[in-house]
């Protein structure tokens, strides 16, 4: 087959190839060798590396995918201390509403019937970075008789999303000094604060009351806040503080039973029993109703002080 | 006394001839004017390292490893061209022209074209088992493989494929044969045929 092939002679040509290669001088070799540009020496290493190139490439690509992989991860977002006690023992009940930070944290009691005792169940939220308090806590709750099931519980979440995205579906806290803030600066920092939350479409109005102070009036959608979720936001202005807080949170089966049938007067007496606050009052609570759906709104104005306390519950 | 392009010219003479086949067939594919190149940058670079070669009797084998390089250089700057303007330095003293046109018959031209459609790597192993009469080892170390077996099975391969396109060729060579056939053979009877008739007119 390769015969043609091995007929073919070109030793006629080796004259010309002879002449050339004689005149072919070293330093035109060498000078070539110089001219060589930047992009062929590039080249080359490309050529003679690519096996490394294309790993590094693969390597990347895998950094870029490891970067981007929703991973899990346990947050810690506070703690809960709870605590249980007989609704009957007044005695530890007075001492527990007589302490001066049961009314700063987030606090839920719940309501049992456990074999004719009924047993109030406490669940005391504290935001992170206050675990020492919580020690603390535990220390004053445990000195008292009558409390049983006392622990603190870390509050930890898996976290499978960015993080902003887990503070839009809890609760988020926003503090703003406003003490050299016109009302212009204000409006807008706490359009962007809660804009960087997820709440949209607030409308804030500002007035300066008779003392002196600055109003705000925030109004926001009903729609913008989260089923299970809402913010805590703090406005200092010189010495005056002002606080916010739109909470909202879903109602379990139990609870839904518990206002079942009920008027809007018994629902309200209910509240103000177990919120044990007594700065509500009935005018304060408003309740709205869709078929089954009971959605109660807690408005409390703490009067004579510079604390406003808000608080929306929406039950199913 | 002999410098080093003494040497190197009197060991290129008895493969030069092998030299150009190797490179001519290898460019198969392409233009003469590519192996021409490819044949300029094998001679430039073997001068410039000459030196390097201890063994001077491994020469040939040396010589035919170089345009091997060359030639998947060649390649390689067709998809690096697309990006930069890359070529092959140019020596200012003009490269003659070796390969004078020679007619080639259809055996040639066919063999040619079977050449053209193994793979480069194919192409290089049978053309330097066949043309430059290197063993399989040798052929290992100037294509720089690892193993003998691939080596083999790219020689066994090679040889089916052009095998298959040869004869692939020639019964379509035959087929279009016989058609002219058959065409002339009808219109020699239709003239054999009309000849009694104007005859006897």
């Amino acid at each position: 087959m390769f015969d043609f092939l091995k007929q073919e002679n070109y030793d006629d040509s080796f004259y010309k190839s002879e002449i050339w290669l004689r005149g072919e001088e070293s330093s035109d070799i060498t000078k070539i060798k110089k001219n060589e540009r930047i992009f062929i020496k590039m080249k080359n290493y490309f050529i003679s590396h690519k096996l490394k190139i294309a790993y590094s490439f693969i390597m990347l690509a895998f950094i870029i995918a490891a970067c981007s992989y929703p991973v899990s991860q346990e947050k810690n977002l506070g703690d809960v201390i709870s605590w249980t006690i007989n609704k009957n023992n007044t005695d530890a009940l007075e001492k527990i509403n007589s302490m001066e930070w049961i009314n700063t944290g987030n606090l839920y009691v719940n309501e049992k019937n456990i074999n004719g005792n009924i047993i109030l169940e406490y669940n005391l939220i504290l935001p992170k970075d206050s675990h020492d308090k919580a020690e603390s806590l535990r220390n004053q709750l445990g000195a008292i008789s009558g409390i049983s099931s006392l622990k603190v519980v870390p509050l930890n979440e898996k976290v499978t999303r960015p993080v902003y995205s887990f503070a839009l579906n809890k609760i988020f806290k926003v503090d703003i000094n406003a003490t050299n803030m016109s009302n212009d600066e204000l409006k807008n920092e706490i359009t962007s604060q809660l804009e960087k939350n997820g709440i949209n479409g607030v409308k804030i109005e500002i007035e300066s009351g008779k003392d002196g102070r600055r109003i705000s009036r925030i109004f926001i959608p009903e729609s913008s806040i989260k089923d299970e979720g809402g913010f805590d936001m703090t406005i200092k202005d010189g010495n005056n503080e002002e606080r916010i807080k739109e909470v909202r949170k879903k109602g379990s089966e139990e609870e839904m039973l518990r206002f079942k049938g009920k008027s809007d007067d018994e629902i309200k007496k209910m509240l103000i029993e177990e919120l044990n606050d007594k700065g509500i009052t009935e005018d304060m609570i408003q309740i709205d109703r869709d078929g089954d759906k009971v959605m109660i709104k807690i408005n409390a104005g703490k009067q004579g002080s510079d604390k406003k306390y808000e608080f929306e519950s929406e039950e199913k | 006394m002999k410098n080093n392009k003494d040497i190197f010219i009197e060991l290129l003479r008895p493969e030069y001839s092998d030299a150009l086949k190797y490179c001519k067939a290898l460019c198969s594919k392409r233009s003469a004017e590519d192996a021409q190149d490819v044949l300029q940058q094998s001679f430039l670079k073997a001068l410039e390292n000459f030196d390097s070669l201890s063994d001077k009797s491994k020469f040939k084998s040396w010589f035919f490893k170089i345009i091997t390089r060359e030639f998947y250089n060649l390649i390689r700057n067709d998809f690096w061209k697309k990006f930069l303007p890359v070529g092959n330095p140019k020596s200012n003293n003009e490269f003659p022209n070796v390969y004078s046109r020679q007619d080639e018959n259809g055996t040639g031209m066919l063999l040619r074209k079977a050449l053209s459609v193994i793979s480069n790597e194919e192409r290089s192993a049978i053309l330097l088992f066949e043309i430059g009469g290197f063993s399989i080892e040798e052929i290992r170390n100037i294509q720089n493989e690892k193993s003998l077996s691939s080596i083999k099975s790219r020689l066994s391969r090679a040889r089916k494929k052009m095998k298959d396109f040869i004869e692939k060729e020639e019964e379509n060579l035959n087929k279009q044969i016989l058609n002219k056939t058959i065409n002339i053979g009808d219109i020699n009877n239709e003239t054999i045929r009309l000849l009694p008739e104007t005859d006897g007119k």
